[in-house]
């Protein structure tokens, strides 16, 4: 039985789909993954180096009847993109036209009321474009790393999320510890969130998390 | 819209929502120097732009959309040296940006061929002007990227050269006035 080691911009979905399966609850809810439910209960945010058991693929039998019809159905397999889009001041970017650039296809749209962009992907998509026209003359690009976000125990997770946030100015790696601290203190600040003594403490990784979705 | 991609990139989840701020725009002003506009040789053009602040962080710039590679272009301090390829219209746009304090900065500005051989040897008399004087203050650079710096002023001095003998107006005095401007520079100054 295989163990994957989980490298940047592996989730259960893509890596269940690598060993063929269809249905990534097949491997995360395998009972020898007990343990990395505990560690990541978010299947889509898993860490690098995590340890993932990958059971065998068990051929399923069915009856069918001779001299009639039997109709298979496979279960749709899913994988979604839900963005929300806000400017530094925390309004939503609803109304904001845009187009979603994933394995070469483009999706356009309004980004809806709720100042969200949600699109189906490919399970083995690994990166999007976002154009937001934000207005005649200027638009923004980004470039979206699809599964590369890093569980929010990890300094990684944090630094990312702050990043998304808008408040790691040094860039998403940032220099160093310190960085992300004042990040972090910004974070609190804009937010409204009593100041905590231990910067990357439990609770400031909860409300980080609670903020960014995911 | 012709825009270079943003220097921005985002890790993000599927099947859970992704809450991402979109940075402010700061839209800088044209370069002064040339008035925003740029009047290019045809062939291997090339620009100096002056920024109003040192970039920090990765920075992008693009022409008529197309991303320019990195080994195409060098920021020393607040000033920008890129290589453009050859257009393929008589005008571009190109755009710089970067992110600085969390806001996303960029600079817009206009490419146009020269129309004029006289356009021309101003157009690259002036960037010689702004490149020796850059190149004055190169000091501190890394050696690797003098070398890329002079040798674009070399290009850029070979250009004004052979822009000369096409201009036809020229009196002697005025070419060895520039001839002799364009020999203050050392081709073999630095790495180059």
């Amino acid at each position: 039985m295989p163990i994957h080691h989980v490298k940047a911009g592996d989730t259960i979905q893509t890596i269940a789909r690598a060993h063929g399966f269809r249905q990534w609850r097949r491997v995360f809810e395998h009972p020898k993954n007990a343990q990395l439910r505990t560690t990541r209960p978010d299947p889509e945010v898993l860490a690098e180096g995590d340890s993932v058991f990958v059971p065998e693929v068990e051929p399923r039998t069915d009856e069918a009847r001779v001299d009639a019809q039997t109709v298979f159905e496979l279960a749709p397999v899913r994988r979604e993109l839900v963005l929300a889009l806000q400017d530094p001041s925390g309004a939503s970017l609803a109304g904001t036209r845009y187009t979603l650039s994933v394995d070469g296809v483009d999706h356009e749209g309004i980004v809806d009321p709720s100042g969200r962009v949600r699109h189906d992907i490919e399970v083995e998509a690994r990166q999007a474009q976002l154009l937001l026209e934000i207005d005649e003359d200027v638009s923004v690009s980004i470039t979206l790393q699809v599964g590369t976000l890093e569980p929010v125990e990890t300094d990684e997770g944090v630094r990312a999320r702050l990043y998304n946030l808008g408040f790691m100015h040094e860039g998403p790696q940032g220099d160093g510890p310190a960085d992300l601290a004042r990040a972090m203190g910004r974070f609190r600040e804009a937010r409204g969130l009593p100041a905590v003594d231990e910067p990357l403490s439990d609770k400031a990784r909860e409300d980080l998390l609670f903020a960014h979705g995911a | 819209m012709a825009e270079p991609p943003a220097p921005m990139t985002m890790s993000v989840a599927s099947n859970s929502l992704n809450t991402l701020v979109v940075p402010q725009v700061r839209l800088i002003p044209k370069p002064t120097h040339a008035g925003g506009l740029e009047q290019l040789p045809e062939a291997n053009p090339s620009i100096v732009l002056e920024l109003p602040h040192a970039p920090q962080g990765r920075i992008c710039v693009g022409i008529d959309g197309q991303e320019i590679s990195e080994d195409r272009f060098a920021v020393h301090g607040s000033t920008v040296f890129v290589e453009v390829p050859p257009l393929a219209d008589a005008k571009a746009c190109g755009r710089i940006s970067y992110l600085l304090d969390g806001a996303l900065q960029l600079l817009t500005f206009e490419l146009r061929r020269a129309e004029t051989i006289a356009a021309l040897v101003d157009s690259l008399q002036a960037q010689f002007d702004n490149m020796t004087a850059f190149v004055d203050g190169l000091e501190d650079v890394a050696s690797d990227q003098q070398g890329f710096f002079y040798e674009q002023a070399r290009g850029i001095q070979h250009r004004i050269v052979n822009a000369m003998e096409l201009m036809p107006t020229w009196t002697p005095q005025e070419y060895d006035e520039l001839h002799a401007r364009s020999g203050d520079f050392s081709y073999t100054k630095g790495g180059a």
